[in-house]
């Protein structure tokens, strides 16, 4: 399942955040989206499907407009793992992760919705905190979770806002591993990221956003120095090693 | 712990809880009996019995079907329709402080039963040799009452449609109608004459001795589509615990759902405080009560807090008429005492949990 951003505006009480975006992402890849905090990541994500509509142009899901679908059509296609999670009542891991069984769910959920969610639990070796409540788990432990519930709902498309943030190395390196042999399945994975390092180590394609508008768009030949001074305003040393390579911030261009 | 024993530890905790939900029922139906030989006037177990089998006596007939009957029953609807309510809103709101009241409905009937008062000629006598003011036209009171409280709502409905149905500005508008109408019922009773003025504040305790066989149909006829509307609503409340923006992406409208989750809310609170009065803490505590026991997961919380509040309000309601027999007391007055601490102590003991985090 590919998606198509068509020419896309998206303003926040006429503050416009989308300016005539386009992009295509192809199945089976995983996409990371760089840009400066406010550059417009998470409401890109958001209009990929469907939370918010863009107030000009269309996104596509397998070439059909995502407004064509019922939301609840469309949940079933395309997950999300939202950045700020919101507090909630005490919650078993299994609940949450049951709740990505939603768009299947008319009444009460059916033995095959518990099955797919023991054993996406047990998949993501979750059993051993599977009855613990979610709101004592640690920050890595919860996005694991999330990312399970996400997918549940068994979809095509898996977008998620910033899944790293506020997680430790290993914990960073356990989730993105899982992503990209998701994508390696055929997910299409995207997925909004602040760390220029692990976007490059892991992204088959990287999207650089600044301003509402994708600046540069494509594999690893994108990251250049120049490209990057551009994007943050900051200067930075790109390190060969091999065939990796890594960005190291050194000074502000503008303080 | 393997993916087999994963799935039946989650039966069984799911068994728990709807274990709960029976020995609820059950002590439910216990408390009735109790009710039913509690009071002033002598009736026996073996009273019921024969009244049952038909050769009950004329005296214990007309105590247990023409008062205490009702009063049990009307007891338990309020309780269930102000629990249920309450479990919603919260979930709704994603707000514990939530209830039924802070959409202002409360402020909003009391208005309306003292604009019936005053205005309508619902007026007021005063009977007997006791002090209690009787409402002479009880329908129109009520009548006005309830137009009144979804005046209330509706005012809310209209800012959140303007505005956006966050649980912020549904709260901001049931403070701003709390307070217009509390400023409109001091009004009145600044211009009311005496009988009129003890006329609205006896009113405005919750008592369930206004039961009566009439509006207990009304209040069965609301409950039940009620009660199954939010049955059928749960997944929906669930997804809402997670946020707006993530209950959207796995298809939840979300704006429907919480406006009309209000309506249907307000509107059985409405029937409720319309004939009752108003009964305070009972949609608040006993939603809470219910999450400490079994958790927060709709699908069991509101089954469980609709049986929960009944039992609770029966529970008030025979303890107000017993605590300084031959007195009866409003309940209204008694969830209040019991409520005020009973809350408290919820607050005291959830601040080392992780509680509502």
């Amino acid at each position: 399942m590919n998606i198509i951003v068509d020419n896309i505006k998206f303003a926040y009480n006429g503050t416009p955040v989308l300016k005539d975006l386009d992009c295509n992402i192809n199945k089976g890849e995983l996409i990371a989206i760089v840009g400066p905090n406010g550059s417009g990541k998470s409401t890109l994500i958001k209009c990929m499907n469907g939370i918010l509509s863009p107030q000009k142009g269309v996104v596509k899901i397998s070439g059909e407009d995502i407004k064509k679908h019922k939301l609840q059509e469309l949940a079933k296609n395309i997950a999300y793992v939202p950045q700020n999670k919101t507090r909630q009542t005490p919650v078993t891991v299994f609940d949450t992760v049951l709740l990505g069984r939603k768009p299947y769910i008319s009444w009460k959920p059916s033995e095959n919705d518990l099955e797919i969610a023991t054993d996406i639990i047990d998949k993501l070796q979750l059993n051993s905190i599977a009855l613990k409540d979610i709101n004592k788990l640690s920050g890595g432990q919860q996005q694991m979770v999330y990312i399970a519930r996400a997918l549940a709902q068994q979809p095509e498309i898996i977008l998620l806002d910033e899944p790293t943030a506020n997680l430790d190395l290993k914990h960073t390196i356990e989730i993105m591993d899982k992503l990209s042999n998701l994508c390696s399945k055929g997910l299409t994975v995207v997925v909004a990221l602040h760390d220029i390092n692990l976007a490059i180590r892991y992204a088959s394609n990287i999207m650089m956003l600044k301003n509402g508008k994708v600046f540069a768009y494509g594999g690893k030949e994108v990251i250049t120095e120049d490209n990057l001074e551009f994007l943050y305003d900051i200067k930075v040393n790109i390190v060969k090693n091999d065939d990796n390579f890594h960005v190291i911030p050194t000074e502000l261009l503008k303080p | 712990m393997t993916e087999l024993k994963v799935l039946k530890e989650y039966k069984k905790t799911n068994k728990h809880k709807v274990l709960f939900i029976l020995s609820v029922l059950i002590c439910l139906l216990f408390l009735i009996a109790v009710s039913l030989i509690t009071g002033s006037a002598n009736v026996r177990f073996s009273d019921i019995i024969s009244l049952i089998k038909g050769e009950g006596s004329d005296f214990s007939s007309q105590i247990i079907l023409h008062i205490r009957m009702p009063r049990i029953i009307g007891a338990i609807l309020a309780g269930t329709a102000l629990a249920v309510s309450g479990a919603v809103i919260q979930s709704l709101l994603r707000n514990p402080l939530a209830s039924p009241f802070t959409l202002g409905i409360s402020g909003a009937s009391a208005f309306g039963a003292a604009f019936a008062i005053i205005f309508l000629g619902a007026g007021s006598s005063y009977i007997g040799s006791g002090d209690i003011p009787t409402i002479v036209n009880p329908y129109i009171l009520t009548i006005s009452a309830f137009l009144w409280s979804l005046i209330g709502v509706f005012f809310i409905l209209a800012l959140s449609k303007y505005k956006g149905a966050g649980p912020e500005i549904i709260i901001l508008a049931g403070i701003i109608i709390s307070s217009l109408f509390g400023a409109g019922i001091s009004a009145m009773q600044y211009f009311a004459d005496n009988v009129q003025l003890a006329s609205i504040v006896f009113w405005t305790f919750g008592d369930i001795n206004r039961a009566t066989w009439n509006n207990i149909m009304i209040l069965i006829a609301v409950l039940i589509p009620v009660i199954i509307y939010f049955l059928f609503q749960t997944w929906n409340y669930k997804a809402l615990q997670s946020g707006d923006e993530y209950a959207k992406s796995i298809g939840v409208k979300v704006e429907k759902v919480r406006l009309i989750g209000m309506i249907v809310a307000s509107l059985a609170t409405a029937v409720v405080v319309s004939f009752y009065g108003v009964i305070a803490f009972v949609g608040l505590v006993v939603p809470h009560i219910v999450r400490r026991i079994i958790g927060g997961d709709e699908q069991f919380l509101i089954p469980a807090s609709a049986l929960f509040g009944g039992l609770f309000l029966l529970a008030s309601d025979t303890l107000a008429r017993t605590i300084i027999a031959p007195v009866v007391l409003p309940v209204g007055i008694l969830t209040s005492f019991l409520g005020a601490p009973l809350f408290l102590f919820l607050l005291i003991r959830g601040m080392n949990k992780s509680y509502w985090t």
